[in-house]
């Protein structure tokens, strides 16, 4: 490949990761954390498909990564409550993409503004910023949504006897289920950077960030808006 | 609690804003051939340009058989017609450019290109009996053929005949997958192949005395790559123009992007219509993969004429390069001036800068500090 067109590669896959991890870096991960997993992903894309059956296979970069960090969020996450959350908004989103996946139309010309996986992003992101407010329920459901649709209709496909075959996360860091997963978190970001606006600020601008997480500040108790329930 | 609903309001508006989501009610499974088709005129004379079993939207660019460049200004979706304007002759790529005896580097490096089917139930009805065969469609025998062509010029050619059915929304969700495995081989060039579903008057002609059956270049105008693939097309076009005129009978500039983000030279074809045989498309196949090799690697015309590979060229990466930067920049002064707005902008990115950059910065301030 000429060295323009390599340069015009790298930067692509520059921005995107770069994204990733900007946002990864707001998911309780440290800087280094998420370095770690981007690099992960990235070298994971380029390790052969791991088969189950003739039909599916798993991807390690584009699938394994993406999902053992999902369940990692999961794990973390703060309450009862927000775990309920985040596996409701899991299971909607999944079959939310894959109701779509049969009435939206096949062509990619004919969807009128984006491609059908940063609209996925924003079905998993909308669905889990509705129930929880929540990065890391945005990221669970974006990821999940590729991940459960994908698992919907390798099922179908084996029940119906369908030729079709299902690399979950095949596409590796490049792949619907990475990118859902991490534009749900910026479309989580942009909602509620938006209702912060309309409501006029923030309930944690009193709050300090550490470690990942808000927590009450020093010297001041007081909540100024919102319901104290974004993470 | 009246803000909360607000934001909520809101939120809604957004997400159907940004979706767009036109439903369908067809979920048979079609194979582009169910749907009809759209007849393109031109603006003002009603004179027909183009037909095509795509869907057609305002802002897509076609690329005529006599060179001309067309854009989409209207479209009737019950009518199933659209109008294009003429926006300018195209200047076509010069194909006697200096011939260069390391044209591809072919010495040093192995000629490798990779085919793949986003639609590989897609068929022939004379011959395969049906527009739609599961599992493994005639237009998988014309990619054999495709790369029968290629491997009798030398250049290897690796097939990948994956399913990516069911024929859906996310049949290039899936297919991206089969695509960016064939990327990691490292092939110079990969392409989807297809065929259209119009009727068959558009797309049957005569090479050799060999019936065939014409070949449209589709290119995804919603990338970064748009440039470098357009190229290639180009090229590919004006060989064929040289050739055997009218045999790459257009390019299509449609909404999309067809895997062609992974990476330049991802091309997708079509190779005639559901209506004609099989054995057109196969033939058109062998002849298409010497226009192609030229195109990439270089050689000489049926006139004698000397053509330049594509190859070692980077035309599109500026463009390719700009339009990443912009669509990049944009996105996050969007995000920046929607969170922020005024004065805490400037703060934020003050902010950003010292937080992000805060180490490099103390150890150059500690680096002037000692001097």
């Amino acid at each position: 490949m000429p060295v323009g067109f390599m340069i015009l590669v790298f930067v692509s896959v520059l921005i995107l990761l770069g994204v990733a991890h900007r946002v990864l870096d707001r998911l309780r991960l440290t800087d280094g954390g998420a370095l770690a997993v981007i690099a992960a992903m990235l070298v994971g894309t380029f390790i052969p498909d791991i088969g189950i059956t003739r039909n599916v296979a798993v991807n390690v970069g584009g699938a394994i990564i993406p999902v053992a960090l999902a369940v990692y969020l999961f794990i973390r996450a703060g309450t009862a409550k927000e775990r309920t959350r985040a596996v409701v908004a899991a299971l909607a989103a999944g079959a939310a993409v894959y109701a779509l996946s049969k009435v939206l139309p096949a062509g990619p010309e004919e969807n009128q503004f984006m491609n059908y996986y940063y609209l996925y992003a924003i079905i998993g992101g909308g669905i889990a910023y509705l129930l929880g407010r929540s990065r890391r329920s945005a990221f669970i459901a974006g990821i999940m949504a590729i991940v459960l649709s994908d698992l919907a209709q390798a099922v179908v496909n084996w029940y119906t006897g369908s030729p079709g075959r299902t690399v979950f996360g095949g596409a590796g860091a490049f792949d619907a289920t990475v990118i859902a997963g991490v534009f749900a978190v910026v479309l989580a970001e942009v909602i509620g950077e938006t209702r912060e606006k309309i409501q006029g600020g923030t309930a944690k601008k009193d709050m300090a960030f550490e470690r990942g997480e808000f927590v009450q500040g020093k010297d001041n108790k007081q909540r100024n808006g919102g319901d104290g329930n974004e993470e | 609690m009246k803000n909360k609903w607000k934001a909520y309001v809101l939120m809604m508006v957004a997400l159907l804003l940004l979706t767009g989501i036109k439903v369908y009610a067809d979920t048979s499974g079609f194979e582009h051939s169910s749907k009809g088709y759209y007849t393109v005129f031109e603006q003002g004379t009603d004179k027909e340009i183009f037909a095509t079993s795509w869907e057609v939207d305002v802002g897509d660019r076609y690329h005529s058989t006599d060179n001309k460049m067309y854009e989409v200004v209207e479209v009737d979706r019950d009518g199933k017609k659209a109008y294009a304007k003429f926006i300018e002759d195209v200047k076509m790529p010069e194909i006697d450019e200096i011939f260069v005896t390391e044209t591809m580097q072919t010495a040093r490096r192995e000629k490798q290109v990779a085919l793949y089917f986003s639609h590989n139930a897609e068929s022939y009805v004379p011959t395969d009996g049906t527009d739609s065969k599961p599992g493994r469609g005639g237009i998988v025998e014309v990619g054999e053929a495709f790369k029968k062509g290629f491997e009798k010029l030398g250049v290897k050619a690796t097939v990948d005949t994956t399913s990516h059915e069911p024929h859906d929304a996310n049949s290039y969700v899936r297919s991206r997958r089969t695509a960016t495995r064939l990327l990691q081989k490292g092939p110079d060039a990969i392409f989807d192949i297809h065929r259209d579903a119009i009727p068959k008057e558009h797309y049957i002609t005569t090479i050799n005395e060999t019936p065939a059956a014409r070949i449209r270049i589709v290119l995804g105008r919603r990338n970064q790559n748009l440039k470098a693939n357009e190229e290639l097309a180009r090229k590919i076009k004006a060989i064929s123009d040289d050739t055997h005129p009218g045999f790459v009978r257009d390019i299509f500039y449609a909404r999309g992007n067809y895997n062609q983000d992974l990476a330049p030279r991802v091309l997708l074809f079509e190779f005639g219509t559901h209506e004609h045989t099989r054995e057109r498309a196969e033939n058109s196949a062998g002849i298409f993969a010497e226009i192609v090799t030229k195109a990439l690697y270089g050689g000489t015309t049926a006139k004698g004429e000397r053509v330049q590979g594509e190859q070692q060229s980077s035309k599109g990466t500026g463009s390719g390069l700009t339009w990443l930067f912009v669509i990049a920049g944009l996105g996050g002064l969007a995000f920046l001036l929607l969170s922020t707005g005024g004065r805490e902008m400037f703060s934020k990115v003050r902010g950003f800068a010292k937080r992000e950059f805060g180490s490099f910065l103390a150890r150059r301030n500690k680096r002037d500090g000692e001097k």
